[in-house]
């Protein structure tokens, strides 16, 4: 398994030449600024230069190379396999409620008995993530193939997000890699590093993706409540503080950020579904937890890991850490590279939309404000 | 130490990323600014938590305060409630003392002028007397019982009673009740009613005057009926048939079903223009429910309603009533009345103690009767006549006989709902007269005592006492020490009451007025019985008995001296408080002779 990293920008061109590694077996990610206009000549160059390779990619507020966090930068990969095979599958997703559709259709597309892992790229802002997990679940046994992914971002503006496909920047549809091949190791981790406070309370009502009420109270005054001064610059603030949706038998939780707030309605608006009648409880992150939350993911992984096996750790971070950890946020892409075994590199960008497993082996979950690493070698 | 560790910890790693040693001092700015600026993100993260647990803090303890002091005012509120009903059963019971002792001296002192020998208008007006206030604590007994039909607290009491006796006496006060109103009394009760069942007497009278109450107040003309009948006899069970008709306004068909809801009256306006509680029908449903037994109301608007209800009861007793009445055997009796109802009665009556029973409707068929009587040499024994017929009435007819001196020897009794005046009885030629409704028991002893009379003297006789003695009231002084019972009643009423109906039993009473007083002569002198008012000042009879079953215990007094509890508290729980207070038995005021003498007499064995 041969990995080239590389990136591209109008002012400097490519960081690293492009290495001359076309096959079938070849995978070529690309991970775009939102506008793409000044890099589209970059793209095409890219098809142009891989016709046999899988090549897949989305847009990004921040793309991630190494430790490295770049921003107006084409963050690409080059991945070319020995013995590991690769599909890929595309569909148009018109409507949120295409959402679980798509997922079993690309899932169903992709399915092999070698089936080893799947990677999602998809629209972030047409996407009901929860309902195209369900889709592939309900066609992939997780237990033997990880699913993996993210949700494509834009510049925090909420306007406009993509996918490639067929070298183009194409909202509305989603699209999935398949890996195959007993050789390779697919193995991901996600850990958010937020901090459940304050007592466990019921969510008594909600639709959609607007949550109304919490224990019979009206959602956004008691998130006021709990703010406090903090909750003079809603929403903004809101990414600092989301809340965990805990699973029945209190377990796990996933997390949800509040992405707009309802004065009139009292409401609270997130980005994924909430589901009425479960556990909530509200989350606080520090620059130190989600510092944190990315090490322990690493450190998780590496310890599955043989020492000095250097891997290609497929990262997707939540823009939403990236929001809270400014400047540093960064740091978290060093904590994650400096875990893993030397040698090893990292690729991947800021999502709006988390996908992987919550534990290991487990089922993949939509998540929100979560660092996810997702590692892939090939053994002897 | 624990919460060092992390941060400690946390700071080795700031120095690491910075490129700082730990031990040494920086060499460089740049990784020096860095690690301030690594240290300034901890200490904003660490500062914004803790701002976030007190935030977190805060708003639980308020929840927690709300919550605190919604308890607190819930059981505030229901702490009051549960006074409030206190107060309530607090003031039912005093309420129900206040009405009944009052009440339990006028019927006293009527139960004992009613003994004494009176002129027939006087008895009336005693009777009347009586009858007032039998319903008055009727309607008082209504407005307990409902009260306690809500709270539960109602217990029927089973004990041996005659249904005839019941009914007959129900019917005796009915009669009173309706004389102002002209209506026709009627009451009628076969002969094949057991003589002794086992069942709540007082419930039973309370429902039967509930509807009886009813019948007369809404039928302005006609009459009102009261049956007895026996449905069936199984394994020494009888179903009874307890029936209320009137001729009255009836009730609507859409009203049928909800008139035995409380409050329920069939309009507004029958309330302003009848008057009443609006409990009877209610407490009438209640009783006929916890007797096990089913009801039933069948009315047409405009011609009158029949109430009735059917409960079964265990007999004690069921031999037939026919000791007497082979003395009637064979009897020819006229029988003159105008009323249908009234005439089948008589020829059951009759029918029943074999007596031949010759019915018309009116004076001229009677005279036609009488007329062949003579002719066919088939005499008659006796004549019965109504008083208030149409266009000849008894009285007239009555006269017409007399008249005629073939006739002049044949006794007459005269049925009437008023009473007549014994000198109107002489006048007429009438030898007796039956109140109505007639009660199967005074009639048969009526008729009799008037054909032995007849046959002994062959001479009417008219009652002859004329004077009106009062009872003795007067305690004998008994000088040596016999035994006595004590009296301990505060109410001077009371206590002459129980003083006089006690006099039968030739036993003296001491009366005092105080449980202090009662104490104070039970230690001078032995007594077989104490008969006690519980609420007496200085000492109630709670205390009073504590006191007797203290001293009892001490060895003071030799022998267990019976403690029979009088009070108008009828609540529940006043007879097992009374029990447990170590009284022997409870009697609720208004005591009737009857069961006064009964109980003591009881307790004296």
């Amino acid at each position: 398994m041969q990995v080239t990293l590389s990136f591209f920008t109008q002012a400097t061109g490519w960081h690293k030449p492009l290495p001359d590694v076309d096959s079938s077996q070849t995978l070529v990610l690309i991970f775009s600024p939102p506008d793409s206009k000044h890099h589209q000549t970059a793209i095409e160059q890219l098809h142009a230069f891989y016709p046999q390779s899988v090549i897949a990619g989305c847009s990004t507020v921040a793309g991630i190379f190494n430790e490295h966090l770049l921003e107006n930068a084409l963050v690409v990969g080059i991945i070319c396999f020995k013995t590991t095979r690769l599909a890929f599958s595309s569909a148009e997703l018109p409507h949120l409620e295409d959402s679980f559709k798509i997922g079993k259709q690309i899932a169903t597309d992709l399915n092999a008995p070698d089936l080893k892992g799947i990677f999602i790229l998809t629209d972030g802002l047409n996407t009901n993530g929860h309902e195209l997990i369900r889709g592939i679940a309900s066609v992939i046994n997780e237990t033997n193939v990880t699913v993996v992914g993210g949700l494509a971002s834009d510049n925090m503006q909420f306007v406009s997000t993509w996918i490639l496909y067929q070298g183009q920047a194409v909202s509305q549809r989603a699209c999935g890699v398949g890996f195959y091949g007993k050789d390779l190791v697919f193995t991901s981790y996600a850990r958010d590093g937020f901090k459940p406070f304050g007592p466990e309370r019921m969510i008594t009502r909600s639709a959609g993706n607007t949550l109304y009420e919490i224990d019979g109270r009206p959602a956004l005054q008691l998130y006021k409540e709990y703010l406090g001064e903090h909750a003079d610059n809603l929403p903004a603030t809101a990414l600092h503080f989301p809340l965990a949706i805990w699973n029945q038998t209190k377990d796990h939780y996933v997390v949800r950020t509040v992405i707009s707030v309802d004065e009139a309605n009292n409401s609270l608006g997130f980005v994924a579904d909430i589901p009425q009648g479960y556990q909530t409880q509200l989350m606080y992150g520090s620059f130190d937890n989600l510092l944190e939350g990315a090490e322990i993911a690493s450190r998780s992984l590496a310890n599955r890991l043989p020492p000095q096996t250097p891997v290609f750790a497929l990262t997707i971070s939540c823009s939403g850490r990236k929001l809270v950890m400014g400047d540093d946020a960064d740091q978290e892409l060093e904590a994650t590279l400096e875990n893993l075994p030397s040698g090893s590199q990292q690729l991947g960008f800021y999502s709006y939309g988390e996908l992987a497993p919550t534990a290991l082996g487990g089922q993949c979950c939509l998540h929100n404000e979560t660092m996810t690493l997702t590692v892939m070698y090939e053994g002897s | 130490m624990k919460e060092v560790k992390p941060l400690h910890k946390r700071l080795q790693k700031q120095l690491k990323r910075s490129g700082l040693l730990q031990h040494g001092l920086p060499d460089d700015q740049n990784k020096w600014q860095n690690f301030l600026h690594q240290i300034d993100l901890s200490y904003t993260g660490t500062s914004d938590a803790q701002y976030l647990l007190e935030r977190s803090l805060e708003v639980s303890s308020q929840e927690m305060r709300k919550l605190y002091d919604d308890l607190k005012a819930e059981t505030e509120q229901r702490i009051e409630a549960l006074h409030k009903s206190e107060q309530k059963t607090r003031f039912m019971a005093n309420m129900s003392h206040e009405l009944r002792t009052p009440i339990h001296g006028i019927l006293g002192s009527l139960e004992i002028v009613k003994d004494t020998t009176l002129d027939p208008r006087q008895k009336l007006f005693v009777d009347t007397a009586y009858a007032s206030c039998e319903v008055m604590l009727d309607v008082i007994n209504n407005i307990l019982d409902f009260s306690k039909l809500k709270a539960g607290g109602i217990e029927l009491e089973i004990i041996e009673f005659s249904p005839r006796e019941l009914v007959e006496n129900i019917s005796g006060i009915m009669s009173t009740m309706a004389q102002e109103k002209n209506l026709e009394v009627q009451c009628y009760i076969p002969e094949n009613i057991p003589e002794r069942v086992k069942g709540d007497p007082a419930r039973l009278r309370q429902m039967l005057m509930n509807l009886v109450g009813n019948a007369v107040k809404f039928t302005e003309r006609g009459e009102v009926y009261t049956g007895l009948e026996l449905l069936e006899i199984r394994d020494d069970k009888a179903v009874l048939r307890f029936e209320v008709r009137d001729t009255g306004i009836g009730i609507p068909f859409a009203m049928q079903k909800s008139v035995f809801e409380s409050f329920v009256q069939v309009d507004a306006s029958i309330n302003r223009r009848y008057g009443g509680t609006g409990l009877g029908l209610t407490i009438v449903r209640e009783f006929t429910e916890m007797m096990g037994g089913r009801l039933g109301l069948d009315s047409v608007p405009g011609q009158g309603t029949t109430f009735w209800f059917e409960i079964t009861f265990p007999i004690t007793e069921n031999h037939a009533l026919s000791n007497t009445s082979h003395h009637l055997e064979g009897r020819r009796i006229l029988v003159v009345d105008d009323n249908e109802t009234n005439r089948r009665i008589l020829e059951n009556y009759l029918q029943a103690w074999k007596a031949e029973a010759i019915i018309v409707s009116n004076g001229h068929d009677a005279l036609h009767k009488l007329e062949e009587s003579i002719t066919q040499q088939k005499p008659i024994d006796l004549m019965l006549l109504d008083w208030f017929m149409p266009q000849m009435d008894g009285i007239a007819l009555a006269k017409t006989i007399r008249s005629d001196n073939r006739h002049d020897q044949t006794p007459i009794v005269m049925l009437t709902s008023y009473g007549i005046s014994l000198e109107k009885q002489q006048q007429a030629g009438v030898q007796a007269a039956v109140t109505k409704p007639v009660r199967s028991i005074t009639l048969r002893d009526v008729l009799l005592d008037t054909l032995r009379r007849h046959t002994i003297h062959n001479q009417p006789k008219p009652t002859p006492a004329t004077t009106l003695p009062f009872p003795n009231i007067i305690l004998k002084s008994v000088a040596s020490i016999e035994p006595a019972i004590l009296l301990a009643e505060d109410n001077p009423v009371n206590a002459l009451i129980a003083i006089t109906m006690l006099e039968k039993l030739n036993i003296q009473v001491n009366h005092v007025t105080t449980g202090k007083l009662a104490l104070k002569s039970m230690r001078t002198r032995p007594y077989k019985l104490v008969l006690m008012d519980i609420n007496m000042p200085e000492m109630d009879g709670y205390t009073a008995t504590r006191y007797i079953r203290k001293w009892e215990k001490e060895g003071i007094f030799k022998q267990h001296i019976p403690v029979i509890a009088m009070t108008a508290n009828a609540l529940k729980g006043d007879r097992e408080r009374c029990l447990k207070m170590g009284m022997d038995d409870y009697l609720a005021k208004p005591v009737k002779q009857d069961e006064l003498l009964k109980v003591v007499e009881q307790w004296l064995q």
